[in-house]
């Protein structure tokens, strides 16, 4: 227990001292934050200028519903302009990549029953952009269509069911997999880095030569990596809260079990490769592929869901049930957005704890091993 | 606790390994003999890669031999590490040290690390880095200091420990004169203090300067075993280098070949 305090008091002053590898255990989750926070933001809300040729209470309305339109995740349009000028002007000059005319002589055709026209003008450099702008404008023709006396009901109806209560908004569902990104990263880095440190400076064989055995090294350098681990998640969930409106006021207790499962598994693997790789650099561009696998497979799971059938997806479909952290990236989920537990939460946490304890024992082997063929080194 | 009469009684140990891609058998040590008496430095001598370190490795229980019986302190290091741990002390080639602490900083954390209990710290540590005269240097971060002083704060470390049995592994490697000769007298120190040394260098002063026992292994095998008088009778007048005393290098090198090791 001394030998294990001392060792997580030495590795804390080592990296105040010299800080590198704290800011990139850091830097990364934080800049995914910042990268996802653009993807959310696109998908959520399609930026458009309109210009409005025919100035009557119907093309008002017709704005109107556009502005209204939502979902959980935020506004469907931000409406930049509504004057035909500067729509214009923002067009031409690549302000905006979508402008919506709206002609003169809208609002009459609506008053003699006649279907009314708009034209849209996209920058289509982008397929899944142009996509969003057919199938938004194409909703708020039908919304707006309905709030007409003369309007016949739709032919085709949709009924809708869903599994769970309410949605699941993208913003909680990437924020989540990004916070337990930052959890895994930050314990595959903080506890490899430490280790292979110790290689670097050639300082391992004194450790591993002491009395008080592998048991208090693997502690010491848990314990150390697990402050510094703290940090890097409590400034990811700033992150996440300041640039996606992340709800962390909703975690609790569970979803910090959830945190801690997770950066266990993240330090087991860390300590694997920290005695495998033996340097620091090199360990890591493989924590952030080990880490960005993980949250496409386990954090990104209901993405691919639709697409597994056959070729390379199949395979990572299958790969999510052979990693067993997915279910617990939707507890965290769920508990956010205040909905019932998923099943096969217990299974998910003793199944990665089990994995975790493998890839530890193999490290000690292998911390004893690898002292062996040094020639002096 | 009674003082053993021999150290480090190594008898006929070898050992195996497999290596490269087809997992070749090598033998790293092939029945070498050895021992260390307490009150003596004993110098083990060889050719890079001939054995040494993996030798060291035996006797601290990181390498088990293949066959041999190896005691050290009365203890067997394969089955009895944690004991043996407690009492002897290594310095390895690498000075072990951490760039970013102090020197009082590295003694502190290695003597926590060891076991050793606050009060004795408070004393142990200061003597240390008085007998390695880095008094005055004990704040400042060992990242700092030659590769001289590294040494003798790696010498420090494994003192303060007070061993039983102190393993050096080419402890001077690379230091100036001066540093040098403090590490050679703290070694001498510790074998007056009635404890045993083992050192392994490739520097033939040293060995002549320090050994009580010189041993020299070539490619795992013990090639010959004495004091340095006992040594240096064996070589014919016509291989000596020097004139006209023969030295510890002339012995080496009839022993050893003047062929290179890659």
């Amino acid at each position: 227990m001394h030998a294990a305090l001392a060792l997580a008091k030495k590795d804390l002053l080592v990296s105040f001292r010299a800080p590198l590898f704290v800011i990139i255990s850091i830097v990364v989750p934080v800049a995914f934050t910042f990268l996802y926070a653009i993807v959310v933001h696109v998908s959520t809300t399609a930026t458009i200028a309109i210009a409005d040729e025919d100035q009557t209470p119907h093309s008002a309305d017709f704005i109107a519903v556009m502005s209204q339109m939502h979902n959980s995740d935020g506004d469907y349009y931000e409406i930049l302009t509504s004057d035909p000028d500067q729509a214009r002007d923002m067009y031409e000059g690549a302000d905006v990549g979508a402008m919506l005319v709206i002609p003169e002589g809208f609002g009459r055709s609506v008053d003699e029953g006649e279907d009314p026209a708009v034209t849209l003008s996209l920058v289509n450099i982008n397929a899944d952009g142009t996509k969003n702008q057919h199938l938004r404008i194409e909703e708020a023709l039908r919304q707006f269509q309905q709030t007409l006396p003369s309007t016949p009901p739709d032919r085709l109806a949709i009924l809708e069911s869903t599994e769970l209560e309410r949605d699941i908004p993208v913003s909680v569902y990437l924020g989540s997999a990004l916070l337990l990104f930052a959890a895994l990263y930050a314990g595959i880095v903080s506890v490899g880095v430490s280790i292979a440190r110790e290689w670097e400076e050639r300082t391992a064989k004194a450790l591993v030569l002491s009395p008080s055995g592998h048991a208090s090294l693997v502690a010491g350098k848990w314990a150390a990596a697990a402050i510094m681990s703290v940090v890097t998640i409590a400034v990811t969930l700033a992150a996440l809260g300041w640039v996606l409106g992340y709800p962390w006021h909703m975690l609790s207790w569970r979803s910090a079990g959830v945190l801690a499962i997770v950066w266990i598994y993240g330090a087991a693997l860390g300590t694997l490769l920290g005695v495998k790789l033996r340097r620091a650099l090199p360990l890591v561009p493989v924590a952030v592929l080990i880490a960005v696998a993980h949250f496409l497979v386990s954090g990104y799971e209901s993405y691919i869901r639709g697409f597994a059938h056959g070729g390379g997806v199949e395979l990572l479909w299958a790969s999510t049930h052979w990693i067993p952290l997915a279910p617990l990236f939707d507890v965290v989920r769920f508990e956010v957005t205040s909905l019932p537990q998923p099943e096969g939460a217990i299974v998910a946490a003793l199944g990665s704890l089990l994995l975790a304890a493998a890839a530890v024992s193999f490290a000690v082997w292998k911390l004893t091993k690898a002292l062996r063929f040094t020639q002096g080194q | 606790m009674n003082q053993p009469q021999v150290a480090v009684d190594v008898t006929e140990v070898t050992v195996e390994f497999s290596r490269g891609r087809k997992r070749e058998p090598f033998r790293a040590l092939d029945r070498v003999d050895l021992d260390v008496r307490p009150s003596e430095v004993s110098c083990l001598l060889g050719p890079n890669g001939s054995g040494k370190t993996t030798l060291m490795n035996v006797l601290t229980g990181l390498v088990t031999p293949s066959s041999g019986r190896v005691r050290v302190l009365d203890l067997d290091p394969a089955t009895q590490r944690r004991d043996l741990l407690r009492r002897i002390a290594l310095v390895p080639q690498e000075t072990s040290l951490y760039p970013e602490l102090t020197a009082r900083e590295n003694l502190t954390f290695h003597a926590r690390y060891y076991g050793m209990s606050a009060r004795e710290q408070r004393t142990r540590i200061d003597e240390a880095l008085e007998l390695v005269q880095l008094g005055a240097r004990a704040d400042d971060r060992a990242g700092t200091f030659s590769g001289g002083m590294q040494r003798r704060l790696a010498l420090g470390k494994a003192l303060m420990m007070r061993p039983e049995l102190l393993l050096l592994d080419e402890p001077t490697l690379g230091v100036d004169v001066q540093s040098r000769e403090a590490i050679w007298n703290r070694i001498e120190d510790v074998a007056r203090e009635g404890r045993a040394v083992l050192l392994t260098t490739n520097y033939m002063e040293e060995a002549q300067r320090l050994g009580d026992q010189i041993t020299i292994i070539d490619r795992g095998v013990n090639v010959v075993r004495g004091n340095l008088n006992e040594l240096t009778s064996q070589v014919p007048e016509v291989e000596r280098v020097e004139v006209p005393l023969v030295s510890l290098q002339d012995v080496f090198l009839h022993f050893t070949g003047r062929g290179l090791r890659n």
